[in-house]
């Protein structure tokens, strides 16, 4: 719902730009003389019939995918309740998520002096990130290996996942700590005018269609940490740790 | 009078006055393009239909489209379709009847709506390349994958037939008031105030039912699926503007 006020302004900016737009049109269009006007219109006219080929040059690609993935909301969160029963490989084979990035603590951060162990605490992170972790102790590795996933996110057909951001995962002061950078992106879409599909019933509901894009995963990662068998390692602070032995 | 013209044809005059009415008409491509400089401001600032952040996400989906451009240009059209109708108020042509300068006027009409028409058909690549060069993150839209060349004819004849109607409409608005005047403003009122107390008696007496918006005008056309029912429907309506505004000047004098 739509408040009045706001659409009261809405159409008042719009008045005053048309009005903005007539007075520009009788100032400037006025005194300009008919050659001037000629050559830019000309120019105006060479530049657009021109911007096909320059269209073709620059090479957008269109995606043209017809049936595309189904994202259910919230999987990454199924996925997560689930721990005990998944592996590395099921969520690398889960065609929901995608593997963003691997991880590998080097070697020397991985020993530690005699007595002391590996820190995992919760106050690194914000309750809701905490909620992102599954620790699991393997012998699959040597040193700590954080795989990092996000559940699939698909606009308009075109996956975006891609240009999200990782976890920055280091070890200091034997704590494993995790740099959070937010992934920051605007989407421009072009679409055509809605005349072109004048007699064309399917193409002119997809148009209208692609809108609702429906779910966006804001807290959408999964983090899965492998410790290797034979590390100490606490974890302290409340929260769901999510520990597979 | 010089004796030389009066032999051609009324077509040959009709076309001679045309050429002179688009030179005498050139400033009208200089509000064109300003008009279209304001549409590309509108279309790129316009159209935000999805944003929100969270602790990872920050999401914001804007869509742009040439609409804006359409809108900008049937403004241009009523603008220039008027101010054809407003020179027969001081007809400067010296060898003229009403027929030739009704013809060259629809002519010069028709040949706008044709640039007008072909301008925004480009308006959209024009879009796509300045979006490529200067934006991140610019896509185009899934739909254009599945476009073929009959969808941009589509375009670009409706766009044109209907830069047209709104051309002529201004056009027989126009002569409607070059030739009465005082009465036209006269009979505008009461007719403003008639349609609005038969609206309001109507949704008195009928209920929502009778309610008639300016939307369901144009769903008449834009809800035409067929081509030949709805080119039919577009040529009989500027064909009837024609011969209402053809009327209109019929009887007028020139040169007062």
């Amino acid at each position: 719902m739509i408040s009045p006020i706001f659409l009261v302004i809405n159409l008042v900016v719009v008045a005053l730009i048309a009005i903005a737009g007539v007075f520009a049109c009788k100032f400037i269009g006025q005194r300009v003389s008919k050659k001037l006007s000629v050559r830019l219109i000309a120019l105006y006219t060479l530049a657009l019939l021109l911007s096909p080929i320059m269209a073709g040059f620059i090479g957008q690609d269109v995606n043209e995918r017809k049936d595309p993935i189904e994202v259910p909301p919230y999987h990454f969160e199924k996925v997560l309740e689930d721990y005990e029963n998944l592996n590395l490989e099921d969520l690398q084979e889960d065609e929901f998520l995608h593997q963003l990035a691997v991880t590998e603590i080097s070697g020397d951060a991985n020993d530690f002096p005699k007595g002391s162990s590996l820190m995992i605490r919760s106050s690194q992170f914000a309750y809701n990130h905490l909620n992102n972790l599954i620790i699991e102790v393997t012998d699959a590795v040597d040193s700590i290996v954080i795989t990092q996933f996000n559940q699939r996110f698909i606009v308009d057909n075109l996956d975006i996942t891609q240009e999200f951001n990782s976890w920055d995962w280091t070890i200091k002061n034997q704590e494993l700590r995790a740099e959070i950078p937010q992934t920051k992106i605007q989407f421009n879409n072009l679409s055509p005018s809605s005349l072109a599909f004048h007699f064309d019933k399917e193409l002119s509901k997809s148009i209208q269609d692609s809108f609702n894009f429906g779910f966006i995963p804001y807290e959408n990662t999964i983090q899965w940490i492998q410790i290797p068998e034979g590390m100490d390692f606490q974890h302290r602070g409340n929260g769901p740790w999510r520990i597979k032995d | 009078m010089n004796s030389m013209i009066h032999r051609d044809s009324k077509f040959s005059i009709a076309f001679e006055q045309t050429k002179d009415k688009l030179f005498h008409h050139s400033n009208a491509f200089m509000y064109l393009f300003i008009l279209h400089l304001i549409g590309y401001l509108f279309a790129f600032n316009s159209g935000i239909s999805g944003f929100g952040s969270g602790d990872f996400l920050q999401f914001s989906y804007r869509s742009f489209s040439t609409t804006p451009l359409y809108v900008m240009t049937i403004f241009w059209m009523i603008f220039q379709g008027s101010s054809l109708a407003e020179e027969k108020n001081r007809q400067y042509y010296m060898v003229s009847n009403n027929f030739t300068a009704y013809f060259s006027d629809i002519a010069v009409l028709e040949i706008f709506a044709l640039i007008g028409g072909v301008l925004t058909l480009f308006s959209g690549f024009f879009m796509q390349v300045y979006g490529t060069l200067f934006m991140e993150n610019f896509v185009l839209h899934s739909v254009y994958g599945s476009m073929g060349v009959l969808h941009y004819l589509t375009l670009f004849i409706t766009g044109t037939l209907y830069f047209l109607i709104f051309g002529t409409a201004a056009y027989f608005v126009g002569i409607l008031r070059v030739r009465y005047k005082s009465r036209f403003i006269l009979v505008a009122f009461v007719a403003a105030i008639l349609l609005i107390v038969a609206g309001l008696l109507a949704v008195r007496v009928f209920g929502d039912s009778a309610l008639f918006n300016i939307e369901s005008l144009f769903r008449f056309y834009l809800d035409e699926r067929s081509f030949f029912i709805w080119l039919i429907k577009v040529l009989l309506t500027i064909a009837g503007l024609y011969t209402v505004s053809y009327f209109g000047i019929k009887n007028m004098e020139v040169n007062r």
